[in-house]
């Protein structure tokens, strides 16, 4: 944690001395010269049907996040300074209001709740182009510092797994929500086959001064598609080996030669080395897009964007390590369950279409799913010995048990919420078509994406503190309820800079906790778990 | 989400006349933001730096809360008689002029600062702290015959001051809470997330319309709803009034109505909410243009006044009188001849028993050591403050009070306990800032 208060104030300071230089250095001037940029950003979430508890001391199925209402606020300035043609400077700093998740059951948290300010730096870096600017290639392109890389444009929601995901544990991050930091060189020759090789930190987590080193090339035949692969060489030189290859907790030493101690009653070193898990790894992945825009410029109907589709598969660690001695055990045998894979599809935008069909068939998709309502009547603890003993203490079983009332809901719950939905959806599809007509200017959407994921892990998508073995489930006979995820977003600008956006999604969001630090836990986890997010920006 | 119930006035016609108006609103914002996105793009970056130092006088109040003092005893108090507090920092902003109509702005602030050096604090809390974060950032639509648009909207984060004459106690229906009623000073207005219209549509009537989200205090999010209008009168006086209903929409029930917020026994049990409804009323009075002011500076001379109810509802045992609830304030900027800009002297009376501090408590009882503590003990406040523009952006500004000074906390807000109670406590301060 100091560590990063440290890097921050550092970078921060950079930052500023950046923005001084290059103000007072370059203005005003072809070369060297300063652009400005600016935005303003407004976001409200609320998680509509959510099991997961937040970071409280909770051990019942009590769904805390349900109905929880969250709200961003924030700002940013950026300056380029553009010292050449070949040479250019880009920094920025942003600002913003956010809070703790609020509810009246953070106890003696409560201090936590109130308002927070962040500040962060959201690019410093320089840019060194080899090669005529005016041609349509790079031959290279080198940048340093702390930038965005995207090798997937259209990814929104999940997705871009080589660089927002660990190994061991296999975490998978929210698409985007992860930048580089460290060294990359970009190249687009030949014409049809580009390359990045990227030499970066993880800023983000601890150990967080291990390098790793990624390599990933893009073939673009033509309009119409393309391909790509990556490789991850994940925390392959360790800032500390210690905390990278050994981590700090005891279970994740448990190896094959534990449990061959324990059942012969030799000791590690009689058998074998005690086999640590490591959080390095190596990470694959593949993508494709199609894009038919090429093919539909002629018809009135489709958009720029639609219809094009795109996937995403990775391997997030190419080596089995055996299960850890306990039971449930956790451990990396099968490498099936470190895929995640994803698709998505940008759905027409005409009005028909984007207004009327999509929001049906999600309302559809939203009641269909929608979780059964359970009220606890009456609850009781039972503690029950089993007769086992650890040591000199026995081992207990704790069972909740519950009387409760199932409501079922779902597609026969209230279904008049569906003609509900009908006539809204037919309203605003033809509204929208007709309006349309009327006026002479489109008034669609600009883009409409629907993403899934699959990612069949059987432990949860969580990083708890600084181990390599992943987190049980609550219930791990349910471990397989989370594996599907998915996300409808849509966008609409006006005139360049008003950006008005939306989301309806099971995807991998998280909440920042009172350091201002990510926690760890998703908000929606299972299928029938969602939130609804809208969002206006104002870029200048 | 709930919204509370509102007087059954509105007509169907109404209704449909109000729907129409904020159809052509919107019709008219969007043409004047696509307007805009065919302009010519004008930056302007601005930068200001600050110094401020502070140095309590007496008081017998901690910012801090329960720490040990030197006997091992957990206390609240703390003889901060003689603390200096300073803060050094700097703004930077850039804002972006869209045509004549449309302007975005954001500004960046970023200080030092320090909590009280006291020598039974933590070493850790005695360091060195840096603050930072958005200062503002919001859009900015004029609408109607330019150049001086009737109406005009700003959306984002803004500073709102309905009463520019007052130094620092006043301005009570945007610094103020109900249940409990904290009240809040200071010379530099409050920062609001929302959306505020204002428009001048009718002469000498000046109407603003504001829907804003709350962000300090915990439960955050509730949206309000504020409206405030103010007459001119020959130049001479000045009447506002305004209303607030506070928390009107709650995002989420179960904390603004929550069970944690209640006062008395089994069935005698009354629930507060933390929502209620905020009155204000303010004259002022500036003289000048009955006689000839001579060498009178524009501000000299100005008498002002305002008072506010905070919470039209009354509960039993916390808040059975509505005249607790009601601060008052009266101010007088003294005749200076131009050798300051101004010098105001401010008077304030608030006759709440209970100390009121804006507690992430998420109840609207006072807590227990706040509950009737100070009794009329703290009842007056008092603030004298000069400005006085020294050169072109580079001012000076000078205080003595005993006002609801509170610390900063380091996140754009306040530490929640007021350091001025009793009798006799005061502090001075300057603070100078230069901009360009």
């Amino acid at each position: 944690m100091e560590s990063r208060v440290r890097r921050k104030t550092m970078l921060f300071k950079t930052t500023i001395t950046m923005l001084a230089v290059c103000a007072l250095a370059v203005r005003g001037k072809e070369y060297p010269r300063v652009e400005y940029a600016g935005g303003v950003t407004y976001g409200i979430t609320k998680v509509v049907h959510s099991n997961v508890a937040p970071q409280l001391e909770i051990t019942d199925d009590t769904t805390y996040f349900n109905g929880a209402w969250i709200q961003n606020f924030s700002g940013n300035i950026g300056i380029d300074a553009i010292l050449s043609p070949h040479l250019s400077l880009h920094t920025g700093i942003s600002a913003g209001i956010w809070h703790t998740f609020q509810t009246v059951r953070s106890g003696y948290y409560f201090a936590t709740s109130g308002r927070k300010a962040s500040r962060d730096i959201p690019t410093i870096n320089v840019q060194y182009r080899f090669g005529d600017p005016g041609a349509g290639h790079t031959p290279l392109k080198i940048t340093a510092g702390f930038f965005d890389y995207r090798y997937e444009s259209d990814a929104k929601s999940l997705g871009l797994y080589l660089f927002n995901s660990e190994a061991y544990p296999g975490i998978v991050y929210a698409a985007g929500e992860r930048k580089i930091f460290g060294l990359g060189l970009h190249s687009d020759l030949p014409a049809i086959l580009s390359h990045d090789v990227l030499a970066y930190t993880d800023p983000y987590s601890s150990s967080d001064f291990d390098v790793s080193f990624a390599y990933v090339a893009c073939l673009t035949p033509g309009p119409l598609f393309n391909v790509g692969a990556g490789i991850a060489l994940h925390r392959i030189l360790k800032d500390d080996p210690d905390l990278t290859d050994r981590s700090t907790y005891s279970e994740d030493s448990y190896s094959a030669g534990e449990i061959a101690r324990i059942d012969s009653g030799l000791s590690v070193r009689d058998l074998e080395p005690t086999i640590y898990y490591s959080k390095a790894g190596t990470k694959v992945m593949l993508r494709a897009a199609f894009d038919p825009s090429p093919l539909l410029e002629q018809s009135a109907f489709f958009g720029p964007s639609d219809l094009k589709v795109y996937a995403e598969a990775a391997i997030l660690g190419l080596k089995d390590y055996p299960n850890s001695y306990e039971s449930p055990s956790r451990g990396y045998t099968d490498i099936l369950e470190r895929i995640p894979v994803m698709g998505g599809i940008n759905v027409p935008t005409h009005p028909i279409v984007g207004n009327g069909i999509a929001p049906l068939g999600l309302a559809m998709f939203l009641i269909g799913t929608e979780p059964d309502s359970v009220k606890v009547l009456e609850a009781d603890t039972v503690i029950v010995p089993t007769g086992e003993f650890h040591g000199n203490y026995e081992l207990f079983d704790t069972t909740i048990t519950q009387n409760t009332e199932i409501i079922e809901r779902g597609l026969r719950y209230k279904p008049q919420r569906l003609v509900v939905a009908g006539v809204l959806s037919a309203i605003a599809g033809a509204g929208t078509f007709l309006l349309e007509r009327r006026l002479g200017r489109e008034l669609r959407l600009d883009r409409i994406a629907v993403e899934v994921e699959y990612y069949g892990t059987p432990y949860r998508n969580v990083l708890l503190g600084d181990r390599a073995l992943p987190v049980l489930h609550l219930y791990q006979d349910r471990a397989d309820e989370d594996n599907i995820r998915w996300a409808v977003h849509f966008e609409k600008s006006f005139m360049d800079r008003v950006t008005f956006s939306g989301r309806v999604a099971c995807d991998h969001l998280k909440l920042k906790n009172e350091y201002g630090w990510w926690a760890p836990e998703e908000i929606v986890e299972r299928i029938g778990e969602w939130y609804w997010a809208t969002g206006l920006s104002v870029s200048f | 989400m709930r919204i509370c119930q509102l007087p059954e006035v509105m007509t169907t016609t109404m209704m449909t006349a109000n729907m129409r108006s904020v159809l052509c609103l919107c019709a008219t914002i969007l043409g004047a933001t696509a307007a805009a996105g065919r302009a010519e793009v004008s930056f302007k970056p601005h930068v200001e730096v600050y110094h401020s130092v502070l140095r309590i006088e007496e008081s017998n109040e901690a910012s801090q809360i329960e720490f040990m003092n030197r006997t091992g005893d957990v206390s609240y108090y703390s003889d901060n008689s003689g603390a200096v507090i300073q803060s050094l920092g700097g703004r930077l902003g850039l804002s972006a002029r869209f045509g004549a109509r449309l302007s975005a702005t954001f500004t960046y602030d970023n200080h030092i600062w320090h909590v009280f050096q006291g020598r039974d604090m933590p070493v850790y809390d005695n360091t060195e702290k840096i603050a930072g974060g958005v200062h503002e950032g919001y859009l900015k639509v004029a609408l109607g015959p330019m150049p001086a648009a009737p109406v005009v909207l700003r959306l984002g984060y803004f500073n709102m001051r309905y009463a520019p004459e007052v130094m620092n106690l006043g301005e009570y229906l945007f610094r103020t809470g109900v249940y409990p009623g904290y009240v809040l000073s200071g010379g530099e207005g409050i920062e609001l997330l929302g959306a505020h219209v204002q428009t001048t549509i009718v002469p000498h009537l000046t109407q603003d319309l504001l829907f804003t989200s709350e962000i300090n205090i915990f439960p955050a999010y509730d949206y309000s709803l504020s409206y405030l209008a103010r007459v001119d009168i020959l130049n001479i006086a000045e009447i506002g009034a305004g209303a607030m209903l506070y928390r009107v929409v709650s995002v989420r029930e179960e904390n603004t109505y929550n069970a944690l917020s209640y006062v008395g026994d089994g069935a005698d049990t009354t629930r507060i909410p933390l929502s209620g409804n905020k009155l204000m009323g303010r004259l002022v009075i500036d003289p000048k243009p009955l006689f000839n002011p001579g060498r009178m500076g524009p501000e000299d001379l100005k008498l002002y006044c305002e008072a506010a109810l905070l919470g039209t509802k009354d509960y039993p045992e916390m808040y059975e009188d509505i005249r607790e609830r009601v601060p008052v304030m009266a101010g007088v900027h003294v005749p200076m001849f131009n050798l300051l800009d101004v010098l105001a002297v401010e008077v304030e009376w608030y006759g709440t028993p209970h100390g009121c501090n804006p507690e992430n408590s998420a109840t609207a009882v006072p807590l227990v050591q706040e509950q009737f503590r100070y009794g009329d003990r703290d009842d007056w406040k008092w603030a004298v403050t000069a400005t006085r523009e020294i050169v072109d952006g580079f001012e000076v500004t000078a205080r003595a009070a005993r006002d609801h000074l509170r610390m900063e906390d380091g996140n754009g807000w306040y530490q929640p306990r007021e350091l001025m109670k009793l009798p006799g406590d005061w502090y001075w301060s300057v603070r100078s800032s230069i901009r360009f």
